[in-house]
């Protein structure tokens, strides 16, 4: 018997103890990333998401060293996890100006503003340099891009076998590109990325006509783009969805690409089927109707049209990126607005990219689905006495609780009467 | 907005008003039972005489053990009267009361046999008839099927001896058949927390109470001045309190006195007694209309507005609610009217399954998780028959009206 338990005991322990012994990192596709700064944090995290690797940002308060175990990649904008990374031989990527001392880079800063000249991957831009701007004065290891000011050059950012190093990034010039280049060599990925143009939240409210011209408009204009499609969970079955799903069949056959959005929370996905269940609904629902979405699986890095318009390539006639980029677009209200994108992306010499090649080198061709043209609303959204209802809702709301405490409350009592007049020793009535 | 939002509304207001009526006169219920619980019992000084009227109609199932049991009460023998009105019975009611008679022959137990000439007109005029007969200072009544506590006489008599401003002092019926089938479960959960707790909560709030159809004492100077039972009326006993309420009298309730009695076990039999009910309660409400705007009582008044509220208002109310919803969803009507949220609406189911629950733990053997489900199953099912019941006997009074039917008293089967 104590020999069938010391098995049991033995058994028990051998599984627990065996999950641990394989324990390497969490996901070689998540990288830590310790923040400090909220902003700072989104650019990074866009950067890393572009890459195809998803960020764990942590804000630095809540860092704790173990955490150092757990991920291969770790980037940091904050300052403090740096001697774990190193110790740990993280080969750490260090973002921003909170790096006062760092192995293998001297660093300093100007007293006053001044003009500068960026220069990376083949583009060139100027910009002003804040007082404060932190540079790098002395390195080892490789530089990346390069920051021209009153004669002195210096990179952008280092890299060398144990460490890489940027003290300074914005999502409003071109050294969010000396980052992503870092980023790339980081996770040992190739330089060089398209750029897409991308129309994005379309509801299915929207106005289809101005939908519809906006893909005629980009499909003669020889502009590919990327239209991002709202989740739609209901009504799946009113004449108006078809009629939005045809839109959308139109726009795929002027080589326009659908991705579905993300899913934006409410409140109210508490009631009724899970997230995830929904969203297997809302792509059913248009695939039935012939509409092809992509799930949102990349990521490009956004660039704004007033960032590109500070960008001089440098030897080419376009602009080159070391990652994917996009720029978007909402919905155009109006045709001079539609207009008026296009000619900027025309004007500015982009090499757009074709989103659908990613996936496929075909594209569908329009079949209009029927609709219902008989079929009648029912009037959503008119609630009348809407104020009276809900204030009155609030109020029985609060009654129904206090009465319901109340009523607890005897409940509790009257169990305590019921057992001493019923249950008493010796004093039965009844 | 339109009229069919507009009568949705009132009848959301009107449905919640009166629960939140009914939720108070649960909770005044449970402070008066608490008090007859802890208040120390009222000492006979004198034993007054009394005469006990029990009307029969085709008893013979369980007239003979309602007799013994009357007989049996804890009270002087010689100084009560039994008045079994055998009232036009095609049973064989007449030859087995005359054995309880042969048996008992030292009592003072009276059989009156009635034919369909002398008789045959109801409970009523059963009630009449004996009453003529009677001697005593008070006349207590009993249904046939009744099966009084020994307490339950003596309980009624010191409290009607102790309070002037009395004429009538009740007691309470419980379900004998209760564990029978899910209908006696239902019955006995209805009798306990709505008639019973809502007749003590009137009392505790108003000094209000309605006489039930069986163990109740009244003097015998108010019958006089009343002129007796109405014979139209098929729910005697809402018909006396009203009358009595006119008079400027009071009526007790005194929930210790106790009698076990047979409920329906079947649908059938529990739609028709209750059908009977409805349309007796609408004949009193009827009759009494002119008073509410003259009468000097506001006890009158009141009860007035509240049968009123239940038998109208709720009733009306629910069914309209319900019809627009059904008419909505088919899409034959278009109602817009704003809804009130789910969670409100499953509080206040649970609010009704806990202020059910309350009332079932003055009884002994009640307070049980099993009755909690009981409880909720009979808000989807018990409560919707009841509207059900209130609708048709609101349309067959109706009827009876428009036909110049009389309404026949429906005697309730026994099992």
């Amino acid at each position: 018997m104590i020999r069938r338990i010391l098995a049991s005991i033995l058994l028990i322990a051998a599984v627990i103890v065996m999950p641990l012994q394989n324990i390497t990192y969490a996901d070689s596709g998540q990288v830590l990333l310790v923040y400090n700064d909220k902003e700072a944090m989104e650019v990074i995290s866009n950067l890393i998401k572009a890459c195809g690797k998803t960020p764990v940002p942590v804000d630095s308060v809540e860092y704790s060293s173990k955490m150092m175990d757990d991920y291969e990649y770790v980037v940091l904008q904050d300052a403090a996890p740096l001697k774990d990374a190193l110790q740990s031989d993280k080969r750490p990527l260090c973002l921003g100006d909170e790096f006062k001392v760092i192995p293998g880079a001297q660093v300093e800063t100007i007293n006053r503003k001044m003009h500068a000249e960026l220069n990376v991957y083949e583009n060139t831009q100027s910009i002003i340099l804040e007082q404060g701007f932190s540079y790098i004065t002395e390195y080892d290891g490789e530089a990346v891009g390069s920051i021209s000011f009153e004669g002195n050059i210096t990179p952008m950012g280092v890299m060398t076998d144990n460490i890489m190093f940027a003290p300074y990034f914005s999502k409003d010039d071109i050294t969010a590109f000396a980052v992503a280049k870092m980023v790339n060599e980081y996770f040992g990925l190739i330089d060089g990325g398209k750029m897409y143009v991308m129309i994005d939240e379309v509801y299915p409210f929207d106005d289809i006509d101005m939908l519809a011209l906006t893909a005629d408009k980009f499909y003669n204009s020889g502009i590919p783009f990327v239209m991002s499609i709202m989740p739609v969970y209901e009504n799946m079955d009113y004449p108006s969805f078809k009629k939005y799903t045809n839109a959308l069949k139109y726009i795929q056959s002027r080589n326009g690409s659908l991705i579905m959005h993300e899913p934006i929370m409410t409140g109210n996905e508490l009631v009724g089927d899970d997230i995830d269940v929904r969203m297997e609904k809302a792509f059913k629902s248009f695939e039935d109707d012939g509409v092809y979405i992509y799930e949102e699986t990349l990521f490009p890095y956004e660039v704004s049209l007033d960032m590109l318009a500070g960008v001089q390539p440098q030897n080419e006639l376009f602009i080159s990126l070391p990652i994917d980029t996009i720029i978007k677009f909402e919905v155009f209200e109006n045709e001079a607005e539609l207009d008026a994108a296009i000619e900027t992306v025309n004007s500015k010499w982009l090499q757009i990219g074709d989103y659908n090649r990613n996936f496929t080198d075909n594209v569908p061709v329009y079949e209009e689905n029927e609709v219902d043209t008989a079929f009648t609303y029912r009037e959503k959204g008119e609630r009348s006495f809407a104020f009276l209802v809900d204030r009155g809702n609030q109020v029985l709301t609060v009654i129904v609780l206090i009465s319901g405490f109340i009523i607890i409350a005897l409940i509790v009592f009257g169990y305590r009467l019921y057992r001493a007049k019923f249950f008493k020793k010796g004093r039965q009535h009844e | 907005m339109n009229n069919v939002d507009l009568m949705g509304l009132i009848a959301l207001i009107c449905i919640w008003a009166l629960l939140m009526v009914n939720q108070l006169l649960v909770v005044a219920g449970y402070v008066y039972y608490i008090k007859v619980t802890k208040s120390p019992a009222k000492v006979l000084s004198r034993y007054p005489y009394i005469s006990i009227l029990v009307p029969a109609h085709n008893e013979a199932k369980v007239i003979v053990k309602t007799v013994e049991s009357l007989l049996d009460l804890n009270y002087p023998s010689n100084r009560y009267e039994i008045i079994v009105i055998n009232d036009n019975s095609s049973d064989n009611s007449k030859d087995l009361l005359a054995d309880v008679q042969r048996r008992y022959n030292d009592r003072a137990l009276s059989v009156i046999n009635t034919d369909k000439n002398t008789g045959g007109k109801g409970k009523s005029n059963a009630l009449n008839i004996g009453y003529k007969q009677s001697k005593g200072e008070y006349i207590v009544v009993y249904d046939a099927d009744n099966t009084p506590e020994r307490d339950a006489l003596r309980y009624l008599v010191a409290e009607i001896e102790n309070d002037n401003e009395l004429a009538v002092v009740i007691g309470k019926f419980r379900t004998r058949n209760r564990d029978v089938n899910l209908l006696t479960r239902f019955i006995n959960i209805e009798t306990l927390s709505f008639q019973w707790m809502a007749q003590a909560g009137r009392w505790q709030l108003f000094n209000l109470c309605t006489i039930p159809g069986t163990n109740f004492i009244i003097r015998r100077d108010v019958i006089d001045k009343i002129g007796g039972w109405d014979i139209n009326a098929v729910a005697e006993d809402t018909e006396l309190s009203f009358r009595i309420y006119a008079m400027g009298y009071k009526i007790k309730f005194m929930p210790l006195s106790v009698t076990w009695e047979q409920e329906p076990q079947t649908l059938k039999v529990w739609f028709k007694q209750r059908v009977r009910w409805v349309k007796g309660n609408i004949y009193v409400l009827i009759k009494h209309l002119p008073t509410l705007f003259s009468v000097k009582s506001h006890r009158i008044k009141f009860d007035m507005l509240y049968f009123l509220s239940i038998y109208f208002v709720l009733l009306g109310a629910l069914i309209i609610s319900d019809m627009l919803f059904l008419l909505n969803a088919l899409g034959l009507i278009t109602m817009t009217l704003a809804s009130l949220s789910i969670l409100l609406w499953m509080m206040a189911i649970f609010l009704f399954t806990i202020t059910v629950f309350i009332t079932l733990t003055t009884e002994k053997g009640e307070m049980r998780i099993s009755n909690l489900f009981i409880t909720l199953l009979m808000y989807f099912t018990y409560c919707k028959l009841w509207m059900v019941v209130a609708a048709y006997g609101l349309v067959q009074y109706l009827i009876d009206i428009v036909f110049k039917r009389k309404t026949r008293w429906y005697k309730t089967e026994r099992f």
